[in-house]
């Protein structure tokens, strides 16, 4: 079987191609957008012409593109179109952010509100997209992707944990942080793959799945856990007054100056980013669990795979 | 959702599964256990979202003997989130000698043992932020910590128990957003209950009526009713409520108010130890502030026959200019910016000119120390969330006092009954008789003796103390405030106790109590943990009751 891993320099792509190597009856090829080794085949994932060239003796494709709004947009009218032509089999990563505001236990059947900002609203309509498409789909809703490598839920937590500028965020710190180990979904990823191979995957046209560890905690127990594993304790106690200085001043600047200058400045907590710290959205993942027979990756596992992918790779910046 | 009472025109009853009565530490953590079970919970607050003069009133009452009790609208908040309010945090579970029968002080039995509270003790942390439900110091700081008194090896004493601090957390601020989001929490506000309805046989509760801010009444009809309302307002509510049990609800053996504990406290004597102490705050990882403490064992008790003891050392009386230190020579001098409630409590001694003179010495040469003081309090008390819990100074005379906290004998004489005096709505207010015993002076004397032995024998200093001066002492502020426990004890037999195991009213088939009334004993800890632990656990047990 042949697969394409669109995206597959990002960070879940490098996870899945690496897993997917290591698959016996797989054959991946990577797609990228900028050419970084030989074996790299360069596609525009936004362009239906360039995607149907590139799905031509392909089994499946998974796509790990990702980017601003405009771009999953695109990604997304793109694929899909050149899914419907060709007939390839497609595994989309969604987000748990299609369903917005929503509170309490939420399961695939929910209303997609995407109404929490630009990048909700994107994958919803990406996900429209994908259910016009004739072709097979799966589609995957995970919640907060963490584990070596992670650049929002790990690299740039353990930054501002390091900074001290997050903690123990009290009631701003209460939400449900509904985390999925990269691991974690890459299993999920091989085993739809695999599933979708068998006479009885054949019957499927649309499927989808949420993903977020069982017993996921709140952000604070995360923040917790991630620092006393990054040795950054006592944990503070992060007061509102601060909190509100991050989102209302700090914020815009350091937003401004991460795209116009280096990404290696200090994170900014934007106010999407506090509000989903105390959003109460838990994700229901019976579905994957046992469709998928999926086991999950423990918190601890997890934290200390994380906190080992940031050492190794700091080692790395200091030989270098 | 909150609501307040008034927005509740209609004239139908509100159904529910669970009422809670009293949002206060041990109701919101009920209804929010409740609720993620799937429950539904209306939660009945007699106050607003903040204390105000006006609702305070309503909890004057008199008291037998002014030196050893407070007054009644003191050290109780009547609104979202009690008394949390002035809570100070200290975190610190019963012990399983507690729920044991000790047979040397009376009526010291617990229906269920230490093994039945403990798994509760996890959640309860969870809920006062105290972090992990680890109270031994070795456990929580591993080996490498340095000794609380250095060299000393008691026998009598451990120094291995712990206390952990809460931010302190208001319930009412801290949880307000989880009791508003979900549908099945609905906490009326302004709902003070005034009448709890019984069934013919007066064995069953059918309605609850509240009142409105503008005296008009609404009903809760609810499978489940749970009195938190403290520990003293649970006792008004149960007596005044005589129509269908004449002597009030579960009074039939006249136990109801009766049995009322506080704990003793006070400051005694002067320990020189030989060597460096420890005694102040520790960070856990988690940023919960932990203090060593000497904790007298259970087999010293048994041993002596008396009841639970510990202390923390402590700087000696700030108004006495001997201590030496910069810092509480300025608290004293500064002693204004000190919170009421504790400078009674703190300073409490006038001080000659001389004295004053010599308190402006001690600041004067101890200015980097009171700098950083001074600092820590802005930084760390004021504007943290998480704050530092008290004043904590080596002083330079190197003497600590041992600032002691003990238990009270359960006792059928100290009192909490309804009074002659009666508010605007025609309920009785209470009227309070605390008393102590001959075995709590007793538990002081030994545990005071017995602490001068244990740091003696195994050479960690000298502890000098006047045991005359025990009982002045012991009583100089009276009953702790803000300790109302035992006035619905739990216990199996209905003749000298008020609820049940699983924190039943005896007699009556729905009707329960959590709070520090329940308590059976005492003990030596702050009762708070230990409330919420029990409160945890009835939820667990309507759970499974209410289908």
């Amino acid at each position: 079987m042949r697969v394409l891993v669109l995206g597959a320099e990002g960070f879940v792509g490098r996870h899945v191609l690496s897993a997917l190597a290591k698959t016996a009856g797989i054959t991946a090829v990577a797609a990228v957008r900028r050419k970084k080794a030989e074996e790299h085949l360069v596609v525009d994932a936004r362009k239906t012409e360039q995607l149907r060239r590139a799905f031509d003796g392909v089994d499946a494709v998974v796509n790990c593109v990702t980017g601003d709004p405009g771009t999953i947009g695109d990604n997304a009218g793109a694929l899909f179109a050149a899914a419907a032509e060709t007939g390839v089999q497609v595994i989309y990563l969604s987000s748990m952010a299609v369903y917005g505001s929503a509170t309490g236990w939420v399961t695939e059947d929910a209303a997609l509100l995407g109404d929490v900002g630009a990048y909700s609203a994107a994958k919803v309509k990406a996900e429209v997209f994908a259910r016009a498409c004739p072709a097979q789909v799966t589609i995957f809703r995970p919640g907060i992707i963490y584990g070596s490598g992670s650049p929002q839920w790990t690299e740039r937590i353990a930054r501002l944990l390091q900074a001290r500028r997050i903690g123990d965020l009290g009631m701003a710190g209460d939400g449900c942080c509904n985390l999925v180990h990269v691991h974690d979904l890459v299993r999920a990823i091989v085993a739809a793959l695999l599933v979708g191979q068998g006479p009885r995957g054949q019957a499927f046209r649309h499927r989808v799945y949420n993903l977020a560890m069982p017993g996921a905690p709140d952000w604070n127990w995360y923040f917790l856990q991630f620092a006393r594993a990054l040795g950054v304790v006592p944990v503070r106690r992060i007061t509102a007054r601060r909190l509100a200085v991050e989102t209302k001043v700090l914020a815009a600047p350091l937003k401004l100056a991460e795209t116009l200058l280096d990404s290696r400045l200090p994170p900014a907590i934007p106010s999407s980013l506090a509000r989903a710290w105390r959003q109460n959205l838990r994700l229901d993942s019976t579905r994957a669990t046992q469709e998928l027979s999926l086991s999950w990756t423990t918190l601890s596992e997890g934290i200390s795979e994380a906190v080992a992918g940031l050492n190794a790779s700091r080692n790395v910046r200091r030989k270098s | 959702m909150i609501l307040n009472a008034q927005e509740l025109t209609g004239t139908d009853a509100l159904r529910t599964q669970v009422c809670v009565v009293g949002a206060g530490m041990v109701g919101i953590s009920m209804a929010l256990e409740l609720s993620a079970a799937g429950l539904d919970v209306v939660v009945l607050e007699a106050g607003g979202t903040s204390k105000t003069e006006a609702s305070q009133s309503q909890y004057r009452g008199s008291v037998v003997n002014e030196d050893l009790h407070g007054p009644l609208e003191t050290f109780r908040w009547r609104r979202l989130g009690g008394t949390s309010g002035v809570w100070n945090g200290r975190c610190v579970p019963y012990d399983p000698i507690d729920f044991e029968d000790r047979p040397w002080m009376q009526e010291c039995r617990w229906p269920i043992g230490f093994e039945q509270v403990a798994p509760y003790f996890v959640a309860a942390n969870r809920y006062l932020e105290a972090g992990h439900a680890d109270y031994s110091a070795s456990s929580t700081f591993g080996p490498g910590m340095p000794e609380m008194i250095e060299g000393f090896c008691g026998e009598i004493f451990s120094t291995d128990s712990m206390e952990r601090f809460s931010p302190p957390t208001d319930m009412g601020v801290r949880y307000r957003e989880r009791l508003a989001s979900p549908a099945s929490i609905r906490v009326v506000l302004h709902a003070p209950l005034q009448e709890i309805h019984l069934d013919e046989s007066g064995t069953r509760v059918v309605y609850l009526q509240s009142r409105r801010p503008d005296g008009s009444m609404f009903g809760v009809e609810a499978q489940q009713v749970v009195l938190a309302a403290g520990g003293l307002e649970t006792v008004r509510l149960l007596l005044a409520n005589n129509h269908v049990q004449k002597s009030g609800i579960g009074n039939e053996h006249g136990v109801v108010g009766r049995f009322y504990m506080s704990h003793i406290a006070g400051t005694l004597g002067s320990f020189a130890p030989r060597r460096q102490v420890h005694n102040g705050y520790r960070q856990d990882y988690d940023g919960v502030y932990c203090r060593p403490r000497l904790a007298l064992l259970p087999k010293a008790q048994r041993e002596h026959k008396v009841g639970q003891f510990i202390a923390r050392l402590h700087h000696t009386r700030i108004s006495d200019p001997a201590h030496g230190s910069g810092i509480l020579s300025a608290l004293r001098l500064g002693r204004t910016l000190v919170p009421k409630q504790w400078r009674a409590r703190l300073i409490d001694e006038k001080n000659s000119a001389g004295e004053m003179a010599l308190h402006l010495w001690n600041v004067a040469r101890d200015l980097p120390e009171v700098a950083r003081f001074a600092r820590q309090l802005v930084f760390e008390r004021t504007l943290a969330d998480r704050k530092y819990p008290s004043v904590v100074v080596k002083p330079r005379s190197r003497r600590y006092s041992l600032d002691f906290h003990a238990e009270q004998e359960p006792n059928p004489l100290s009192v909490v009954r309804l009074g002659k005096e009666r508010d605007e709505f025609g309920v009785p207010r209470l009227e309070v008789d605390w008393r102590y015993t001959a075995m709590d002076v007793r538990t002081i004397e030994v545990a005071a003796a017995l602490f001068a032995e244990d740091v003696k024998r195994s050479e960690a200093g000298v502890f000098e103390y006047v045991p005359e001066s025990i009982l002045r002492e012991m009583t100089r502020y009276g009953a702790y405030g803000g300790h109302h426990l035992g006035t619905t004890r739990m216990g199996a037999d209905p003749r000298v106790s008020v609820v049940d195991a699983e924190c039943r009213v005896h007699g009556m088939s729905n009707l329960f109590v959590a709070g520090g009334s329940v308590l059976a004993t005492s003990s030596q800890a702050n009762p708070t943990l230990t409330v919420i632990a029990l409160a945890l656990r009835l939820a667990d047990h309507l759970k499974r009751e209410t289908a």
